[in-house]
């Protein structure tokens, strides 16, 4: 009789405990003086980093971690300021999506000694170092590969493929990873690729249509257009639809699985798109701060890189038979 | 000392030279090679960083000065699309660019899709089919200018161009495109090498092609097709898409990607280089060692002679000693361990002195002992020889006397067994004395029954003569009454007649009467015949009891002459009995005797066994007496010879003794 009352007891605890942890984001907690605090430094806000922040709010209050949230609203200044403030604060972990991958090094220092999970965007590898500096995000070469190996699979019949790749700005990491992905994975093919018209768009959706149109007047036919980003390839469709092109002749792909990409290829104007899993990223992310936190293994980490310096989180491939999957 | 020299006499100084000095050489071996091996590491990282940030810095410069020029050209072109400017206007725009940059001194030139080509009005550039040509085509699949592959232009340079659409409103398709050459970027490559002595070029990692090169025959040749293992080895690497930084043919090589193109700098530096400084190090480090090492044997060197020196005089002293001259006088003061030694071997040898010179009295009182003690040995052998032999005799005589012991046990065994079985016989015969007193006990009682019988008969026999007595009255008295019954019949006859006459008379009535009285007559007749016939009966029974009161008198006679004799036996039987009970008890005793001699038979026959096992042990204890004596009489002998031999080395320790020098004017001696 007594047990059970007690075994009710701690039940009730337990909902109480579960009622703080889950409604208790955002709000510093004072129970438990061991308590994980999380500093989220954010470039600046937008859809898909929306959905990677609520995801990493969610992973937080699951895991009993408390989880502070900034915007930098794309200034390095602020970040650097942000930081500055999360290691003052002594926060334990700082996961920060970098404004520019290049002030790497004065995030660093603005941290203190604090591990920081970089994510979004990467610094380059020499930056990183496992157990301290990590990068949690999806490996842009995959996103590439998944594009190119839809194209083979469109063209398995075809010994030469005219591709027009449609690139994001010219130094950034995704867009050279995504590009590399997709020469890399062609080349691999032996069959002969002619990149016949190859420049970036910026991810700018009126900028690629611009190239694309420029594209056409050249008179050169293309099979596949393959794009860095969803807004360029939503800009190429623009171009070709006002060519009065055939896209179920020419194959327009994307990444990222945006809304209106996802809309594209359910009208079916759009091939193929990617989608990074924002969800997954927030998740890993905290995951990953929280393992950093504890100064515990990060070995056995679901996804991490043979150095430790990466988390990598699987792509996923979107066309006409899964997109519904994807839509909001 | 000169004997010593013989055996090789290595130094002090020369054993101490030869475990430091080699200690040192390795020590120093040890740490040379160590601080080679660590430096050689350090050099190595720090070279590898230094040849990657310069290759970084190298990167980085090339891409700067790559951008600044395309800048330059994609500010032109934004220009021209921009202003949109008339032919002429164009032309001049293109003329001012002519000779502008010595980088590319040919400045811009526009390709028009229907084959025209404007170029600046200096410009010796002349394309025959400019539609064709790498400026152009790759010029097409871009708007934004970027770099083609390197090709070899129409003036006959080997360029790259940085070519992109221009769009503008012509409503044709031009191309526009300028020309940077190779040698220019050679230049450009190698004068940004920050670290000396590096080399640097420039790879498409496209199509394996050199861009650049220090060397410029090697220019615009594919990395793949080159004569030389390294730059065949950097194309497989790059190739295999691996730009880590390797050792590559004996140069540190590093790869690095430029920027916004696909061109690779490979900058190398041989490791001969970097391991320049460290193989002068290591030489100097060696020579060090090496003077170390001189300084360090000099310095031992003279630190041990000084050390041993006074080391020097002892040898002699000691030397002097071993040769038996103990005369000599010790030097050495100082005041260390080897001071203290001299002192020491001073105050030895004036102990020796002192020792040498009793010994030499002892010695000398030994070697005369020891001629007595020889000699006693001598007389301690013969005796021993002696005892030996009687020993010897001993042991025979025991010997027998185990035989004999042996021969005593075996009969006092035999003499058991005899007793044993005689007991037995004794105790049969005790079984049958004892049946025959039982049987003569039987025999008694007969007897006596007998005896008893013999009175019973003789009782009956006086009765029965009695009775025989008594018939003879009764005879007798029978014999009267037949008289008289005799004489009644007589009578009676006489009467029976005398009627008989009386009844012929009665005639017929007395007939009857004459019948009766014949009658009577006849009994009485009858009567006195059965009467006499008694009478006779009688006289024949009394005869017959007269023949058997005779003989009955003679039985009894006979049965008490029986009776009589039967007494006598019985009487002999009680005897004969009383004696074989004695005879019984005897035999008993003699069982009981018999029993006690097969005890002791049986001890006697234990004892004697007991005997003969101590007479073995006697004979072997006899013998290992023997052999004692033998080894006695072997060890005097020894002893004699010990004894012998002791006198000759008492006789050999004088002498010996008589070499040591203690007296200087004993010297002689």
């Amino acid at each position: 009789m007594k047990k059970r009352q007690w075994l009710k007891a701690l039940a009730v605890l337990g909902a109480f405990i579960l009622l703080l942890a889950t409604g208790g984001c955002g709000r510093q907690r004072v129970m438990g003086q061991k308590e994980i605090r999380i500093f989220l430094s954010l470039n600046e806000m937008d859809t898909f980093r929306q959905t990677l922040v609520d995801a990493a709010a969610a992973k937080a209050a699951e895991m009993g971690v408390y989880l502070h949230v900034e915007d930098a609203h794309g200034s390095i200044e602020e970040q650097v300021e942000q930081l500055k403030r999360a290691a003052a604060e002594e926060y334990d972990v700082i996961l920060c999506s970098a404004v520019s991958t290049d002030t790497a090094v004065q995030l660093k220092m603005s941290a203190e000694q604090i591990p920081i999970v970089f994510f979004n965007s990467c610094p380059d590898d020499k930056y990183l170092e496992a157990g301290k500096y990590v990068y949690v995000g999806s490996d842009e070469q995959v996103a590439g590969q998944f594009q190119a190996e839809y194209v083979l699979g469109q063209m398995s019949g075809q010994q030469e493929i005219n591709v027009v790749l449609i690139k994001g700005p010219r130094y950034h990491s995704a867009t050279t990873g995504r590009t590399s992905g997709v020469k890399n994975t062609l080349e691999a093919s032996g069959k002969k690729v002619n990149y016949i018209f190859e420049d970036s768009a910026n991810w700018d959706t009126e900028q690629a249509r611009e190239l694309f149109a420029l594209f056409l007047r050249t008179g050169n036919s293309a099979d596949c257009v393959i794009c860095n980003n969803d807004a360029m390839a939503l800009g190429v469709l623009e171009a070709g639809r006002a060519a009065g092109m055939d896209f179920s002749k020419v194959q327009v792909l994307g990444v990222d699985a945006t809304e209106d990409g996802c809309m594209a290829i359910e009208n079916g104007e759009m091939a193929f798109t990617v989608y990074q899993s924002g969800k997954g990223q927030g998740e890993a992310a905290v995951e990953m701060a929280v393992r950093l936190a504890g100064g515990g293994d990060t070995k056995d980490m679901e996804g991490i890189s043979e150095d430790g310096k990466y988390v990598w989180v699987e792509f996923e491939k979107v066309d006409g038979g899964n997109v519904s999957q994807y839509r909001h | 000392m000169k004997e010593e020299r013989g055996k090789r006499v290595v130094s002090i100084k020369v054993k101490l030279l030869g475990i430091i000095l080699p200690m040192v050489i390795l020590i120093m071996v040890l740490l040379v090679g160590l601080s080679y091996f660590i430096s050689r590491n350090i050099i190595k990282s720090y070279s590898e960083n230094l040849l990657g940030s310069s290759i970084e810095n190298q990167a980085n410069q090339i891409e700067a000065w790559l951008n600044e020029n395309l800048a330059a050209f994609q500010a032109a072109k934004r220009a021209i699309e921009q202003t949109n400017p008339q032919p002429e206007q164009l032309q001049a725009i293109l003329d001012s660019y002519y000779g502008f940059n010595d980088n590319y001194p040919q400045g811009l030139y526009i390709a028009e899709e229907n084959g025209n080509l404007l170029i600046a009005t200096g410009s010796e550039k002349k394309e025959e089919d400019p539609l064709h040509t790498v400026w152009y085509e790759e010029g097409l699949t871009r708007w934004n200018m970027g770099f083609t592959r390197a090709y070899t232009s129409d003036t006959g340079a080997e360029v790259i161009s940085a070519s992109g659409i221009l769009k503008d409103d012509s409503g044709l398709i031009r191309v526009i495109s300028a020309d940077l050459t190779l040698e220019r970027i050679s230049i450009i490559v190698n004068s940004f090498i920050e670290m000396e002595q590096a080399r640097a070029f420039l790879v498409s990692s496209t199509d394996g092609v050199i861009l650049a090169h220090h060397e410029n025959s090697l220019i615009s040749t594919g990395l793949s097709q080159s004569g030389d293992d390294f730059l065949r080895t950097v194309g497989e690497k790059i190739d295999g898409q691996d730009l880590e930084m390797a050792e590559i043919m004996g140069n540190m090589t590093a790869f690095t990607q430029i920027q916004g193109t696909d061109w690779i700098l490979v900058s190398y530096i041989p490791t001969d280089v970097i391991y320049a400084d460290i193989k002068g190090v290591r030489t100097l480090m060696i020579v060090i060692g090496l003077v170390s090492v001189l300084i360090l044997a000099v310095l031992v060197e003279r630190v041990v002679h000084m050390v041993i020196r006074p080391v020097k005089g002892l040898t002699d002293v000691i030397t002097a000693m071993t040769g038996g001259d103990f005369t000599i006088q010790v030097g050495a003061k100082s005041g260390d361990e080897i001071g203290v030694m001299s002192r020491h071997v001073e105050s030895f040898i004036i102990t020796m002195r002192q020792m040498i010179a009793s010994i030499h009295g002892v010695s000398r009182k030994l070697n005369e002992e020891a001629g007595t003690s020889n000699e006693v040995s001598g007389q301690m052998y013969d005796a021993s020889r002696l005892q030996s032999q009687s020993m010897k005799e001993l042991n025979v005589t025991v010997e027998q006397l185990s035989l004999s012991v042996n021969e005593i046990a075996d009969n006092a065994t035999t003499l058991a067994t005899v007793v044993a079985d005689t007991k037995e016989d004794g105790s049969q015969v005790d079984q049958k004395m004892r049946e025959t007193v039982e049987v003569s006990r039987h025999g008694k009682e007969d007897m006596q029954r007998v005896s008893g019988a013999m009175t019973d008969i003789n009782t009956s026999m006086r009765k029965l003569q009695q009775a025989i007595d008594k018939v003879g009255q009764a005879s007798e008295e029978i014999n009267t009454i037949t008289g008289v019954i005799g004489n009644i019949a007589d009578q009676t006859d006489l009467l029976s007649l005398n009627a008989s006459i009386e009844a012929a008379r009665a005639g017929e009535a007395g007939r009857g009467f004459a019948v009766v009285a014949m009658e009577i007559g006849q009994l009485a007749k009858t009567s006195a015949e059965a009467v006499h016939n008694i009478e006779i009966l009688i006289k024949e029974i009394s005869e017959l009891v007269g023949d058997t009161v005779r003989q009955t008198d003679e039985s009894v006679k006979n049965i008490e002459q029986s009776s009589r004799l039967v007494g006598d036996a019985l009487k002999t039987f009680d005897t004969i009995f009383d004696d074989i009970d004695g005879v019984s008890s005897l035999v008993q005793e003699m069982i009981k005797k018999v029993e006690q001699v097969d005890d002791v038979a049986t001890n006697m026959a234990a004892i004697s066994e007991e005997q003969a096992a101590s007479s073995q042990e006697i004979l072997a204890t006899s013998e290992t007496m023997v052999e004692q004596a033998n080894h006695i009489t072997e060890s005097s002998e020894r002893v004699s010879e010990g004894a012998q031999e002791l006198t000759a080395s008492a006789e050999e320790l004088y002498g010996q003794v008589a070499r040591f020098r203690i007296e200087k004017e004993a010297g002689a001696r």
